[in-house]
């Protein structure tokens, strides 16, 4: 313990005016305590907060429970043979098809393969188009899911370029669900942005821009993909391997496993909550602003023009749409989009189908009044997307009646894939 | 002859007392111009924010034209201007004065 | 130009670098001498900025070198000419490795030679490049400094600054560099500003810069809305830029001044509450403070004073500030955007005369709330052309700002303008926070009670932090 002299007033003659304190430094252990206390306590609340985080991030694991059940293997069903089930089968396991056919990637979003009232195991409807193809012919024609939850045009576009540049390329034929909401958003998801580091799938796509400057919203749209940002892909460096060892002895800790778990988590219950304030339901009606519409209208202009250039067989048909008021797709929005695709179609000589009327109201899903993940903010309430089991089936039959005879007839024209 | 030294010394110590004072009087006037505040010949004018470069610029014309010299701009920098002390001890280090 | 790369680099988001750093301050407590010491910081600053790339090391050695070898030529008879061959080094320096390869992309191939066309920008050259030239100028000012070859390398390398500034002066850094022995207040402060550096660059730029889901963010209302916008969404994409810059480049500069405080340095501020301005001049006292002191010091002062009217006076301020946004780069925007703020500065200047001419004497509230009102909103119409892709992408925007029936709705998704909105608004709910703490320290029991519920703020700054990291953020002033 020190003791130190503390200045003090002096009054005349130099005499203090008060009696001066004696100031004492505090002995070591209270000093340690002191000073310790912040860093102690801030770790310690850090550690058993962060525990308890990675704890309930599992809760957002229903939307990868979810997508399980989507991709779950295919359960047998009346009316179908065993052959039928392995091809359904296969459409989920596109590693294993056989590359020998004309290879069909069939895109849109999740209306393509949502069945939310279904068990695991139910067909969606690039399932059934690809049983139904395979009973005229199933030699012909391999169906490649390309749809993801809520896809939009860029996607689409970058999904294509990216099967055409495979070897062998898995986009002979494409058949697109096109809805409105594909055309509200720019965009881009990482796991699809990546596709754009191939050096084969950036040319391609420059050169496609370059040869289409009339596309220049388009164009800006895709310009941060195609030159992106910051660091450049180098090496693994001795730094690289380093930062991988660490990173790896950190995600021994928990919370920093499930940091992209705590992310979703934290969007989802962000997004409950503006729900909850801003009274927003299923039904509530989703603006369709001029200038997105207007750049993924020329996205899929150059989707066109892409799939002509390689003799791609495209076929487009607008997704049903559930005919119910209060809906989030205005009556406008709908007829302009109907109106501008369906001519750019003509001028394309792109196969354009409508089936916004193919499901009847019954067919329709509602959310489950128990409804976790992603939608559960929606629990209880109609889902303006997705449509039961059964829909997929009619939809499938719908475009198997109207354009199966054209799907052949093109893979016939291509020959088996080389 | 020291009795000239002398006075010219007492003379020029003069000069530059009111060529202070001026300074002193426009910066408080002219460039600060808040009531509250008053300004010295110590009073530190850049570091405390009281003046910003640009009134800088109209001192270091002010201060060439009192001091009679040329200063070489390159050669200072605002803590060689932070007080009216500072700045006639800058100019006359570094003035040269004017023909 | 070809991007200066890193992906294999010790970052300061790096895991790495929270290795790096407590390693090197053991190593600093077990070398006594002060020389030991100082080739220590200066081996680890190599390390660092070579993990980045060897050939920018050896550009960063060369040029301290020569800035070296300069700097003894000048002392030996400091006169204006040697000191302009000292300038002219530094500029082509800078010429070469950060405009040309630009102008080489404007004019097209076979302007310049082909290896002038894939030369890669080193990191931090503009930083580092400025320092030496204040070394330099101080040099030819006479001022008492007689750094060793090591310790003249090191304030170039110095790694906490090497990146990204703050831009220092030697006659601040040589004695610390000599003398500096860390205590406790410096680690708890240093830390405390490396927390707050992290939060701010990894949760709130990361947030404002690229949102939380794809086609949000202020990067995609710039780089992927081709047009159309509506004149609320330039505004939120203007004081979404303001704040991401701001939380960027104030968070890293937390980071490098709180990593150097952990060994005893302290470095120059470059922030201070710039969004409190209420006048252009003060701005440019809050924003970047190291680079604009730089800019007043070595450029604007000498220009300013070379001739005695005042319309020369005005026109200096314009020309520093338009060198200043060409320091960031050699597009228009960069260019027009320094030209408006010294418009800015001289139209606050006439302001000012206009006051002292009439005697106008608003009241104090009205005259700060107005002032803070109208430099705000210059400040952020300013970063629309500073952030602009091209020239025409910022006139299409101040054209959204004045078409009045543009603002009835927004293009940019609801969640993005929430989080904008919320962000930006903390920022002066905390500056007034902040003020009331300060306040508070003079009532000991709520000081005491601040200090015992720190550690609940400092955890839930650390989480999100964590949490965040998922993403790869970037630095935005690494680019310049």
């Amino acid at each position: 313990m020190v003791l130190t002299e503390v200045q003090t007033p002096k009054g005349i003659g130099g005499i203090p005016l008060v009696t001066p304190p004696i100031a004492v430094t505090p002995p070591t252990w209270l000093l340690v305590l002191k000073r310790g206390y912040v860093v102690v306590m801030s770790l310690l609340i850090t550690v058993l907060v962060g525990n308890w985080l990675a704890s309930i991030s599992g809760q957002n694991n229903y939307t990868k429970a979810e997508e399980r059940n989507e991709r779950a293997a295919v359960v047998p069903m009346a009316g179908l043979s065993a052959s039928d089930l392995a091809e359904g089968q296969a459409v989920l396991n596109p590693a294993e098809a056989p590359v020998t056919r004309t290879q069909l990637l069939y895109l849109g979003d999740s209306q393509v393969f949502s069945r939310p009232d279904a068990p695991p195991g139910a067909l969606n409807t690039a399932q059934w188009v690809q049983i139904l193809l395979s009973r005229q012919d199933n030699r012909a024609v391999r169906v490649l899911i390309g749809a993801t939850p809520g896809m939009d045009v860029p996607e689409m576009l970058l999904r294509t370029v990216a099967a055409s540049e495979r070897q062998p390329r898995q986009d002979d034929v494409i058949v697109a669900d096109i809805s409105l909401a594909e055309l509200r958003e720019l965009g881009i998801r990482g796991e699809i942005n990546s596709l754009a580091t191939d050096p084969a799938v950036n040319s391609t796509l420059k050169s496609l821009l370059s040869a289409n400057p009339d596309m220049g919203d388009a164009g800006k749209t895709l310009d941060a993909v195609l030159n992106p940002q910051g660091d450049k892909i180098v090496d693994k460096s001795l730094a690289d391997r380093m930062e991988d060892t660490l990173q790896g002895k950190a995600d021994g800790w928990s919370f920093f496993a499930e940091r992209e778990n705590l992310v979703a988590l934290g969007l989802l219950r962000y997004a409950q909550w503006e729900h909850r304030l801003l009274h927003i339901t299923s039904g509530s009606r989703v603006p369709t602003h001029a200038e997105p519409y207007r750049a993924n209208l020329q996205m899929l202009e150059l989707l066109m023009r892409f799939s002509q250039e390689r003799n791609i067989h495209l076929l487009l048909f607008f997704g049903p749409v559930r005919d119910l008021e209060p809906n989030p797709d205005a009556p406008a929005d709908l007829t302009r989009m109907h109106r501008d695709i369906t001519s750019l179609c003509e001028r394309y000589a792109v196969t354009c189908l409508d089936y916004s009327q193919v499901i009847p109201e019954a067919s329709w899903a509602d959310y489950s009044p128990n409804q976790r993940g992603a939608f559960a903010m929606m629990a209880g309430q109609h889902d303006f997307f997705h449509f039961k089991e059964e829909g997929h089936k009619a939809l499938a039959e719908k475009l198997m009646s109207d354009a199966g005879a054209q799907i052949l007839q093109w893979s016939n024209q291509a020959g088996p894939a080389q | 002859m020291t009795e000239a030294i002398l006075n010219d010394t007492i003379k020029a110590e003069a000069i530059k007392a009111g060529a202070i004072k001026e300074m002193t009087d426009y910066i408080a006037k002219e460039l600060v111009r808040r009531p509250g505040v008053e300004v010295t010949p110590e009073t530190p004018l850049v570091s405390s924010g009281l003046i910003d470069s640009f009134a800088l610029v109209e001192i270091f014309v002010k201060l060439e034209k009192l001091t009679n010299r040329r200063i070489p701009a390159a050669k200072i920098q605002p803590k060689d201007m932070d007080s009216v002390a500072l700045m006639f001890a800058t100019a006359e280090r570094i003035g040269k004065p004017r023909q | 130009m070809v991007e200066s790369g890193g992906s294999g680099a010790v970052n300061l988001l790096s895991l790495s670098y929270f290795v790096f750093v407590p390693l090197v301050w053991v190593l600093t407590r077990l070398i006594r001498p002060v020389k030991g010491r100082q080739l220590l910081w200066l081996a680890a600053s190599y390390f660092f900025y070579a993990t980045w790339s060897l050939k920018f090391l050896c550009v960063l050695l060369v040029s301290s070198l020569v800035n070296y070898a300069l700097g003894i030529y000048l002392r030996r008879s400091p006169s204006a000419g040697r000191l302009w061959v000292g300038i002219g080094f530094n500029v082509c320096l800078l010429a070469v490795f950060k405009y040309l390869p630009v102008w080489s992309a404007h004019l097209g191939p076979g302007h310049l030679p082909a290896l002038l066309e894939h030369v890669i920008l080193p990191v931090g050259v503009s930083f580092w490049t400025f320092e030496a030239l204040s070394y330099l100028f101080d040099v030819y000012r006479e001022e008492d400094l007689d750094p060793s070859l090591t310790e003249f390398c090191l304030y170039l390398a110095f790694w906490p600054t090497v990146l990204s500034g703050p831009v220092c002066r030697l006659p601040e850094l040589l004695p610390q560099f000599r003398n500096a022995k860390p205590v406790w207040d410096d680690i708890a402060e240093g830390t405390r500003r490396i927390v707050l550096g992290l939060f701010m660059k990894t949760v709130l730029s990361q947030i404002l810069g690229a949102g939380l889901r794809p086609g949000e963010g202020v990067d995609f209302g710039f780089n992927q809305i081709a047009r159309g916008w509506t004149g609320l969404d330039v505004w939120i994409l203007a004081i979404g830029f303001a704040f991401q810059m701001y939380f960027d480049f104030a968070g890293y500069s937390n980071i490098v001044i709180g990593t150097a405080q952990l060994f005893g340095i302290r470095l120059r501020e470059n922030f201070r509450d710039p969004f409190l301005s209420t006048s252009p001049a003060e701005f440019w006292t809050r924003w970047h403070m190291s680079l604009s002191s730089w800019i007043r010091d070595y450029v604007f002062m000498p220009l300013a004073t070379w001739k005695p009217q005042v319309w020369w006076r005005h026109a200096s301020l314009v020309i520093a500030m338009m060198l200043f946004g060409f320091w960031h780069g050699a597009d228009w925007t960069y260019i027009v955007w320094g030209v408006l703020q010294g418009m800015l500065l001289v139209g606050h200047r006439q302001f000012q005369q206009l006051e002292r001419r009439t005697n106008l004497q608003l009241p104090v509230l009205v005259a700060t709330y107005a002032g803070w009102a109208v430099t705000f909103s210059c400040m952020l119409l300013s970063w629309v052309v500073f952030r602009a892709n091209d020239l025409s992408q910022a006139g299409a925007m101040f054209h959204a700002l004045v078409n009045f029936s543009s603002y009835r709705h927004f293009v940019l998704p609801r969640n993005f303008v929430w989080m904008t909105i919320v962000i930006s608004a903390s920022y002066f709910v905390v500056a007034g926070l902040r003020k009331l703490a300060e306040n508070s320290k003079q009532v000991p029991i709520l000081a005491r009670l601040g200090w015992a519920l720190s550690p609940v703020l400092y955890s839930a700054a650390m989480l999100a932090i964590v949490i965040m990291s998922i993403h790869k953020a970037v630095f935005v002033y690494l680019q310049f």
